[in-house]
């Protein structure tokens, strides 16, 4: 469904991201991880096709990320940013309703989907309040559902099974400003998403939390992917050694990735 | 609230948004007509509501009028309808360039002369001032050569603009705020030389132009910015959700597919071609594009839905009653409206600004 090969990206005469390639199927949930300023929002950015002056080719739904007109792509593909500015007073709910404008449905129709993510994601009380009163964890929520809902097909396949077959959603660290309750609420609702056939690729410093979502994990370093494959084969003390430059502990947990600590 | 009454009640309160945003913009609307009805009657000349209804029935059942009523007539259908038209087509074109300057640059401390339209305008508007009164014999087509100049001068401070920051991802805000800086600078300095060498006459006309005036408007001139106007302000309406999109960043405008290079460079220029038509006509008439977005936005909100055809109208009606106001004030005298936008707007602005400290921002 999406594949990147070869990735290349110099700015300024500095290489930010070097011979990067990933591949994903429908319903994958990729964890990118790796130290500060390696390049992983770069990289979720190329996805996103944001930047435009990279080398290696990157195609999405057989069809190359240049060339996809960008008001389809809009409705193929969703970013959230880390941090998410609104310059005016915008209500929530004005918010939300834009993320349903390119789509041909009546406002009954686009009230009703927007009510339903809102009520999962836990923001309908939010609902009549200017987003940029909003607490972080608010208005990281309110962003994730507006992703959702730019993703969401028209009115009669929204319910449908596999509504997000083949729709791929952008997050740059979802859970910074969640509390402990949301993380993993959210992640478990990503999880579910990804069940309706949405891939997902995931920027996170909190690697205990992602990683046990994590289809596949991508472990960056100064701009270079480092490993690349199942939770279980990259996080080694190793490998997180090499990419932190600390030697961190790792608790073996039956079943699962091991828990990292100091 | 159950899942089931959810969106029965969001459906519900925005509809009814809906209707009191719709019902609030005609009923500004409504306000306009009643400050046209005033300002054809008001003035150094006061013309009563039966006088004018008597003589347009004798019009329209073309009967003949009186000497006296044909001087009425006059004043009532080629001096104040003409200028009651401009005021509106000039003040909806500037507070809905207002509105979409600060919805590009995502500032709504910013307006159209930030990026040195006016101060282009002046400046070429004062440079053919001075020629004109120099060379005597221009004089036949001053009044256009002025216009015309200043309709290019505008456009030229834009471009100029443009051009600086102008990169390979598109327009750089920073850089277009900087760089009008200096285009207004460049354009002020500009100004300050040809005052300094005109003589007496253009001096006066050049300080005149700059604080604008809806004197010497005719029908001629209105139906030229009339059938200028209804497509630059359609374009307007055409842009209220890529502003929409842009007021979350150009980086998630893109995301939510819009061509955010293309519909920036649109919008500047949008706003470049009907500031400079109105500055061209009516000389530099200040603080509408600035304080009216504010005003709508504190009774409409924020969504440009709403906003930009709100600006629309407030804009129209502000400017009439800036008009009726410059010319009822000390009559005979007619004070120049720029000088009325910018008394009545600047401390209306401050009024706003010292209320939203102590509520929380309504920007």
């Amino acid at each position: 469904m999406f594949e990147m090969k070869n990735i290349t990206l110099n700015y300024q005469e500095k290489c930010i991201l070097q011979d990067i390639s990933l591949s994903l199927n429908s319903g994958d949930f990729v964890a990118i991880i790796g130290e500060n300023g390696c390049g992983k929002s770069t990289l979720l950015r190329c996805v996103a096709g944001l930047h435009q002056q990279v080398a290696g080719s990157i195609v999405f739904q057989q069809k190359c990320l240049g060339k996809w007109p960008i008001k389809s792509l809009a409705k193929e593909r969703a970013f959230v940013a880390q941090s998410n500015q609104v310059h005016f007073a915008f209500l929530t709910e004005n918010l939300l309703k834009l993320a349903r404008s390119e789509q041909s449905e009546t406002a009954q129709q686009s009230t009703l989907l927007i009510c339903q993510l809102a009520e999962k994601l836990n923001i309908s009380h939010l609902f009549g309040r200017d987003v940029r009163s909003l607490s972080g964890g608010e208005r990281q929520r309110v962003f994730i559902a507006k992703a959702l809902l730019q993703l969401l097909p028209n009115h009669q396949e929204a319910s449908h099974e596999l509504a997000y077959q083949n729709k791929l959603l952008l997050l740059d660290e979802p859970t910074s400003a969640l509390d402990f309750r949301f993380q993993k609420a959210m992640m478990d609702l990503i999880q579910e998403f990804c069940q309706k056939g949405l891939a997902v690729v995931c920027v996170s410093h909190d690697m205990n939390l992602v990683l046990p979502y994590a289809s596949q994990v991508v472990l960056l370093a100064q701009g270079r992917c480092l490993a690349k494959g199942e939770a279980k084969d990259v996080i080694t003390a190793k490998n997180l050694s090499d990419c932190f430059g600390v030697t961190p502990k790792l608790i073996p947990q039956i079943g699962a990735v091991p828990y990292i600590t100091h | 609230m159950s899942i089931n009454s959810l969106p029965v009640t969001l459906h519900a309160t925005l509809t009814q948004r809906h209707k009191m945003y719709g019902r609030g913009i005609w009923l500004a609307a409504g306000l306009g007509v009643l400050l046209i009805l005033i300002g054809l009657q008001a003035g150094s000349f006061v013309q009563s509501s039966s006088d004018m209804l008597h003589m347009l029935v004798k019009k329209i059942t073309q009967q003949d009028l009186t000497q006296q009523q044909a001087i009425h007539w006059y004043i009532f259908s080629e001096l104040r309808a003409p200028r009651m038209v401009m005021a509106i087509c000039v003040g909806a074109l500037l507070a809905m360039s207002g509105c979409a300057m600060q919805g590009v640059v995502r500032n709504p401390l910013a307006d159209p002369g930030l990026i040195g339209i006016s101060a282009g305008a002046a400046a070429a508007a004062a440079t053919t001032l001075a020629l004109v009164n120099h060379f005597p014999e221009l004089e036949i087509a001053g009044q256009y050569l002025v216009a015309g100049s200043a309709f290019i001068g505008a456009l030229l401070a834009v471009w100029i603009v443009l051009l600086v920051a102008k990169t390979p991802m598109g327009t750089a805000i920073s850089s277009l705020i900087l760089a009008g800086v200096a285009v207004n600078a460049l354009a002020g300095t500009h100004i300050g030389a040809i005052s300094y060498m005109a003589n007496d006459d253009a001096l006066r006309q050049i300080t005149y132009w700059t604080m604008g005036s809806l004197g010497g408007v005719n029908w001629q001139k209105v139906s030229f910015v009339g059938a200028l106007s209804v497509p630059a302000i359609g374009l307007f309406l055409h842009l209220r959700k890529s502003l929409n999109m842009l007021a979350l960043g150009e980086n998630e405008a893109q995301c939510m597919g819009l061509e955010v290079a293309k519909y920036k460079r649109l919008t500047l220029w949008l706003v470049a071609f009907s500031v400079a038509l109105a500055t061209a006509l009516c000389g530099i008439i200040g603080f509408v594009g600035l304080v009216v977005p504010h005003i709508a936005r504190s009774l409409f909100g924020a969504d440009h839905q709403y906003l930009m055809p709100a600006c629309g109208v407030l804009g129209g009606v502000l400017m009439l009653s800036a008009d009726i106001i410059s010319r009822t004030l000390f009559p005979p005298l007619e004070i120049p409206i720029g000088i009325v936008t910018s008394a009545v707007g600047a401390p209306f602005f401050l009024y706003l600004l010292a209320k939203g400290k102590g509520q929380g921002s309504h920007v």
